[in-house]
């Protein structure tokens, strides 16, 4: 069984072709890096996969269950592109809630969100409401209650958007650690680094094609970085 | 480990009633709330005389009848209230994007609907008894109206709020919240009116004849409860079977239009 999994989909919204017959599939324990230039049809294809649409043709499929089946979403984590977070709530009451809804309790709930607020910075801020947090804190909550409960799939849509230097590598840390414990992982960015970086497979969309996928070492030819079979496929 | 369905509506149910808690409506309502039962004090602690065809009325019977306009008007205001709290309590969520992360949990789109729903619905309820009761209580203790009738009118005011607010949270989904509002106040008062009126006796035809008889009962469920209020022969032209019924059927389907709804809407396009 694929961690998840897209045959033949596409996506129309209105006269918009987001995404034109994508198959794509990662195995458990992979990581995946879906690059693409902005309105390529990444966002889309991670909302197709967490049931937030519905795709136009193909088939959808997470942990081998339709998206629309609550239970597909067991053991998922995702961080949003554009994270809101609800301003009035404290960090700490935030993860909780998310803890809970992972189905953590008690003492367990307990240290798992005393973990990742250890892990993400967030010790000394665990009080402060969210709305009072700059960007960059506020990804690294957006962090924490994706890595809340040892997830088993991580669904992180461009996730070092807003962070600094330190905590971009930070997040690299939090995104090996989760693979290292054998969490699939699957990235999208166009940060082509950030993909070379955590991940071991790569699939390159474009205007909503999938123009190559697979290992990362199979798609460059000798010589070549990512960057440059990136901007050689997009060319064509 | 997943939680049950039952607990993870639970935990949105609250968060969304904290939520509801925190808008920016409520310190308003809050302080129409307490001019009216200011207003509702001050008017059961007078003492009227009212003469009809020469004949000096007994206090309790004017009683009644100010009471139950009173507890009527009140109980249309917390309906009004739960349809406008409702009208963004689910379209807010979901166009800033803060509905995701909840929803990318092994939660049902059906338990965070209803959990939405529950959260504006109980913050009304909540109102609806510091009036309704507070009201119903000094008419209790000044004028000598039985408790039983309110304790109905409030129930039958609870189903309401519950259509109202069910109603307006599926048209949010699709209209802007100012018209979401308008359509509330303007359709709970314009039902509530032509209930009235066939109560007072009019034959209502047509359009309206067909709202006052298959529409949401908002009006007509409290009229009945508080009917025992006003003088015998006052009998209300209703069945209060069907008239139950009516209501809760109301309740039932519009819950049902707003988890249809809800599973068919595309989320953050």
């Amino acid at each position: 069984m694929f961690a998840l999994e897209l045959a033949a989909v596409s996506k129309r919204y209105g006269a918009r072709q987001a995404l034109r017959d994508v198959d794509l599939r990662l195995a458990p324990g992979a990581a995946l890096g879906l690059l693409g230039p902005n309105g390529a049809g990444k966002t889309t294809a991670l909302r197709l996969l967490l049931g937030f649409a519905r795709p136009s043709a193909g088939r959808v499929a997470l942990r081998g269950l339709s998206p629309a089946n609550p239970a597909s979403r067991r053991g998922v984590a995702y961080l949003p592109e554009r994270l809101r977070l609800p301003a009035r709530l404290s960090v700490e009451r935030f993860l909780r809630l998310h803890g809970q809804l992972a189905g953590l309790e008690g003492a367990e709930l307990e240290r798992e969100v005393a973990g990742v607020l250890a892990q993400t910075g967030l010790e000394e801020r665990a009080r402060d409401r969210l709305g009072r947090l700059s960007k960059g804190l506020g990804q690294r909550v957006g962090f924490a209650q994706a890595l809340l409960g040892r997830p088993e799939l991580l669904l992180l849509d461009e996730p070092t958007s807003g962070l600094d230097p330190i905590g971009i590598h930070d997040a690299r840390e939090w995104i090996a650690g989760a693979r290292r414990r054998g969490c699939t992982v699957l990235v999208s960015s166009h940060v082509l680094s950030e993909v070379e970086r955590t991940c071991d497979h790569a699939a390159i969309l474009h205007e909503g094609r999938v123009l190559a996928q697979g290992a990362i070492e199979e798609l460059v030819r000798p010589g070549e970085r990512l960057e440059d079979a990136f901007v050689r496929l997009v060319r064509g | 480990m997943t939680p049950s369905p039952a607990r993870s509506f639970r935990l949105l149910a609250l968060e969304a009633l904290s939520d509801a808690v925190r808008r920016r409506i409520v310190p308003t309502v809050g302080v129409m709330a307490l001019f009216s039962l200011l207003f509702v004090d001050s008017c059961t602690s007078c003492s009227p005389v009212v003469t009809r065809n020469g004949e000096a009325l007994e206090l309790p019977q004017i009683a009644g009848v100010g009471g139950l306009v009173g507890m009527l008007v009140l109980g249309l205001w917390t309906m009004v209230l739960a349809g406008v709290l409702a009208s963004d309590h689910l379209a807010e969520p979901l166009a800033d994007g803060s509905a995701d992360l909840l929803l990318a949990r092994p939660v049902s789109r059906e338990a965070f609907a209803l959990s939405r729903w529950a959260g504006a619905w109980l913050l009304a309820a909540a109102t609806g008894a510091l009036l309704l009761g507070t009201t119903a209580l000094l008419l209790h203790v000044r004028q000598g109206l039985p408790l039983a009738p309110a304790a109905l009118g409030y129930l039958a005011c609870l189903a309401g709020a519950g259509s109202v607010a069910a109603l307006a949270m599926t048209a949010s989904l699709w209209w802007p919240r100012a018209l979401t509002a308008l359509v509330v106040f303007g359709g709970v008062w314009a039902v509530a009116w032509l209930e009235v009126a066939r109560q007072l006796g009019a034959e209502l035809s047509g359009a309206p004849g067909w709202l006052e008889r298959f529409g949401p009962p908002l009006a007509g469920p409290i009229l009945l409860a508080l009917s025992a209020w006003i003088e015998p022969g006052t009998s209300p032209r209703v069945e209060p079977l069907v008239l139950g019924l009516r209501s809760l059927l109301w309740l039932a389907a519009s819950l049902t239009a707003l988890l249809l709804a809800f599973r068919r809407v595309e989320l953050g396009r």
